[in-house]
């Protein structure tokens, strides 16, 4: 930030100031290279998932099972919907832990944070855009997903009316615009983890050991998820409801799972904003 | 530092604490509200057994659509769901006794249904359009249509919904249960009455079952079978209901290109359980909540491998009657006899005993 830009009063173009420094977060997070690799390796999982499932349907021609990812084979829109199958478990969280964790201890890592806190702007305010990158960037994560699905759906299957779960046929745009919700309800999802990272980022100036945590509590909730003896634990778990997405693709849309799933996202998300904040209001930068 | 680095009054600090304090407990209430939807008792008008059933019996929904939870719990081991291959049906059927499922309903009168098991990834639905039923699964990508001959007004054998079922089941109670109506509650945040049927055989495992009726609609919403260890062994609950009769397309199933369409030409009576044939009609021993089926093992299922060894790991038991093996659970304990018999019933072992040695 120059001083010409500093000195503008923030009082009469709060607005602009805001997406400014939002701006300048974003450019941070998109122009650091591991990121950009980052999402490299989300895309190019999927053209392999897409490759792996072309070699087998030359093989085996109508093989049956009708999951997920058997049901690319008939159509390429579906690619989309099983990468995120395929990376919500582990590689989104991952990315989403990488990002979160550089968020605050990664400045204070390199003792950027300083500066930060010496401009004009509230903390309250810089964890806020903090936490805003964050969203965008577990909004362009599941995009990037949902997008090398469909490109190598289109290149390597057809692309053409979908065959729902419940057997119903849904045109093109009634399919994309499907993949385009259910890339924003894991966008909410992953968001909400990012907040927990967010929170974990202000209690250390160690960015590895913030995403680390970060990836092994998302790794844990998941397991947690998957032992039927704890049943009764799995409602207040972040990421019971993340494969609800794939309700998206019955007929009727069941939106129940998903409704509940947002709201826990919302909870998760609230309360671990609030611990961030009144943990990094009161943060001594010592770096 | 910057200005915002200076201390902050006390009061100011407490304000803050309280202000997250009750952001936390308000995140945490919004999540309970999702989870559960709990809330104190209504306060209804009472009814004896009598009226209810009555009230029951005559109403009168022209259409619904709903979101029933059914949660198993027998003892039986959680089995993984992808036991054997995709679309075996003992697997399939298997993992039913397990777990928690959620089945959608939609009804519209007088002859449109659709039932859906909408579980995981996956989802497998029987949907009935005036005389077409489909029976639909989407890990086999099949389609199986039958046709219903006649029109009939009360099609018995088709598995319509939750609530018909349940509603079956009331019928044929009076003679073997006491009946009373006790307290109220809600279900999928409706008012529901709370009928509660007790078996008078002391045999069965069954201690109670209890039914939650719309006090508005007077339509089935919940059951509730409480194994005579104290336990709820099967509950069925609806999350969700709307009055609406839902719209036409919901019942209009065309089956997709590239699905295998199977027409079933059979006597179009169970759908579900087409192309098996159990060898002999059952014999049935007892009446009420203590009977007893004995029947042939089907001879034409070769049992695969995963069933032998489900088969080989359950306890041996012998008497008069012969040798075999006990397969229990806490709601129903069934006897595979070495030659070939098999005796079900919700009763204790040696009800069983008795009715093999009876044969």
């Amino acid at each position: 930030m120059s001083a010409a830009e500093v000195a503008v009063p923030r009082r009469s173009r709060p607005v602009r100031a805001w997406f400014r420094l939002l701006g300048s977060e974003l450019g941070l997070v998109f122009g650091r290279r591991r990121n950009r690799v980052g999402l490299g390796v989300l895309f190019g999982l999927v053209v392999l998932v897409g490759i792996a499932l072309k070699v087998s349907a030359v093989r085996h021609p109508r093989s049956p099972g009708g999951d997920l990812i058997s049901a690319v084979a008939g159509n390429g829109i579906f690619l989309g919907f099983a990468g995120l199958s395929v990376e919500i478990a582990l590689f989104l969280p991952l990315a989403v832990s990488v990002l979160a964790g550089d968020a605050v201890a990664g400045e204070a890592n390199q003792g950027t944070l300083r500066y930060l806190l010496i401009a004009p702007v509230a903390r309250g305010r810089l964890l806020v855009i903090k936490a805003v990158s964050l969203a965008i960037g577990s909004l362009v994560g599941a995009a990037v997903v949902a997008l090398s699905g469909l490109l190598t759906g289109a290149v390597l299957f057809n692309i053409g009316p979908l065959t729902t779960l419940s057997g119903t046929r849904l045109g093109v745009v009634e399919g994309l615009l499907r993949l385009l919700l259910a890339v924003a309800y894991l966008a909410a999802g992953l968001s909400a983890l990012a907040m927990i990272g967010l929170f974990i980022s202000t209690l250390t100036e160690q960015p590895i050991a913030a995403t680390v945590a970060t990836a092994m509590l998302s790794t844990l909730l998941w397991i947690l998820d998957a032992v039927p003896q704890l049943d009764w634990l799995h409602p207040w778990l972040l990421v019971d409801r993340w494969m609800s997405f794939v309700d998206l693709l019955r007929d009727p849309v069941f939106t129940d799972r998903i409704v509940t799933g947002l709201w826990v996202d919302t909870a998760y998300a609230a309360v671990f904003l609030l611990l961030a904040w009144l943990r990094f209001r009161n943060k001594d930068v010592t770096s | 530092m910057s200005s915002h680095q200076v201390t902050q009054p006390k009061s100011a600090r407490t304000r803050t604490l309280a202000l997250v304090a009750a952001g936390v407990l308000a995140a945490a209430g919004i999540t309970g509200l999702a989870v559960r939807g709990a809330a104190a008792d209504p306060v209804l008008p009472p009814l004896t057994p009598a009226e209810l059933l009555g009230k029951v019996a005559a109403a009168q929904v022209d259409g619904l659509s709903a979101t029933f939870e059914q949660r198993s719990d027998l003892g039986l081991p959680a089995l993984p769901s992808d036991l054997g291959d995709a679309g075996n049906d003992l697997s399939s059927a298997l993992a039913l006794l397990t777990g928690t499922h959620t089945v959608r309903v939609w009804l519209a009168e007088p002859d449109k249904a659709k039932v859906a098991l909408v579980d995981g990834t996956t989802e497998s639905s029987i949907t009935r359009n005036g005389l077409d039923v489909w029976a639909w699964s989407s890990t086999k990508q099949e389609a199986v249509h039958s046709k219903i001959e006649a029109p009939t007004p009360k099609p018995s054998g088709i598995p319509v919904s939750p609530t018909t079922a349940i509603k079956d089941l009331l019928d044929k109670l009076s003679p073997t249960t006491d009946v009373a109506t006790s307290g109220t509650g809600y279900v999928a945040g409706r008012a529901v009455y709370q009928l509660v049927l007790t078996p008078k055989d002391g045999d069965s495992l069954i201690s109670q079952v209890r039914v939650s009726v719309d006090a508005e609609r007077f339509v089935p919403l919940g059951l509730r079978v409480i194994a005579d260890d104290g336990q709820d062994a099967v509950t069925v609950a609806a999350t969700s209901i709307d009055y609406a009769v839902p719209a036409p397309s919901v019942f209009d199933f065309q089956p997709p290109a590239g699905v295998t369409v199977t027409e079933h030409k059979a006597d179009a009576s169970a759908p579900s359980a087409s192309g098996k044939k159990t060898g002999t009609k059952p014999k049935t021993f007892g009446s009420g909540w203590a009977t007893v089926a004995v029947m042939d093992m089907p001879t034409t299922d070769k049992p695969n491998g995963q069933a032998k060894v489900l088969l080989d790991s359950l306890p041996v038991v012998s008497g008069d009657w012969g040798k075999g093996r006990l397969f229990s659970t806490s709601l129903v304990n069934a006897v595979i006899t070495d030659d070939g018999r098999v005796a079900v019933g919700s009763v204790v072992p040696e009800r069983l005993y008795q009715a093999l040695a009876a044969k």
